[in-house]
């Protein structure tokens, strides 16, 4: 009796666990509620520790953007998380039902070279855009939904 | 948090853990009390942090603006490797003294 080769398969998607999905309040003990279930879902996941360490950053500022300014009505609101693991990167997509605010409008800081000058405005969005390798924005079916990738290694 | 005085009447102020947005909320009172004296020269001693994002530093330029605005001076030293990328990301040595060693710290807020 011989024994059928097994099919070549294409390759597919890179093995790893599915999308992580979560939806918090607008909040901010939301940014440690959701930083805890990223490193949880992220345990056993090859990446550096330069890249966990982006992950939190770009979360951090993202969540806070939207707690800041995404509900000007104020209210407990929902912010659906979700994270992806790709074969480079890790795919993070923070979206919410709030006013349409580009969160990657805002102006770059102009460099300030003293502190009397110095503008609180934008440094948030300067880091993020710093420690990923995409960030884009979309507003669809009375959604805002911020998408960012961030290198693995 | 720590506070020490030190040689000179200089603070030491050591940070600890996650200067995150609810780190910098939790220990941002306290640390602006403890440097709120006149002419107050503070050194901060950044290696016990293992986090900061934007809401930390502006904690830290919150800080130093208002003791430079009372005629006191403000520096951070010992920086792990990915907390001091985030201060160079934001250019903060343009506008708060960042070094190695504590020794370089005290020479920055004495000098």
């Amino acid at each position: 009796m011989t024994q059928t080769p097994a099919p070549l398969l294409p390759p597919g998607p890179p093995s790893g666990p599915p999308p992580l999905r979560l939806s918090v309040p607008n909040v901010l003990a939301s940014v440690d509620a959701a930083r805890l279930a990223f490193d949880a879902h992220l345990a056993g996941a090859e990446m550096s520790a330069r890249a966990r360490y982006r992950l939190e950053l770009v979360l951090e500022e993202a969540l806070m953007n939207r707690v800041w300014h995404a509900f000007p009505e104020g209210g407990v609101h929902e912010i659906e998380l979700s994270l992806a693991l790709q074969a480079e990167a890790l795919e993070l997509v923070v979206e919410d039902s709030g006013i349409a605010f580009d969160p990657l409008q805002a102006p770059p800081p102009a460099p300030a070279t003293s502190l009397a000058e110095a503008r609180p405005g934008g440094l948030g969005l300067m880091l993020t855009r710093k420690a990923a390798l995409s960030c884009a924005y979309e507003r669809r079916d009375g959604r805002n939904r911020l998408t960012v990738l961030i290198a693995r290694h | 948090m720590t506070v020490t005085e030190i040689e000179g009447a200089v603070t030491r102020v050591q940070l600890k853990g996650r200067l995150d947005a609810a780190g910098a909320d939790r220990v941002g009172m306290r640390f602006m009390a403890s440097l709120a004296g006149v002419g107050q020269k503070a050194v901060i001693d950044m290696g016990g942090v293992d986090f900061i994002a934007s809401l930390g530093i502006r904690m830290l330029i919150s800080a130093a603006r208002t003791l430079a605005t009372k005629g006191g001076a403000m520096a951070l030293y010992g920086a792990t490797e990915m907390v001091q990328g985030v201060f160079d990301d934001a250019a903060l040595d343009q506008l708060i003294p960042i070094s190695a060693t504590e020794g370089e710290a005290l020479a920055a807020v004495q000098g």
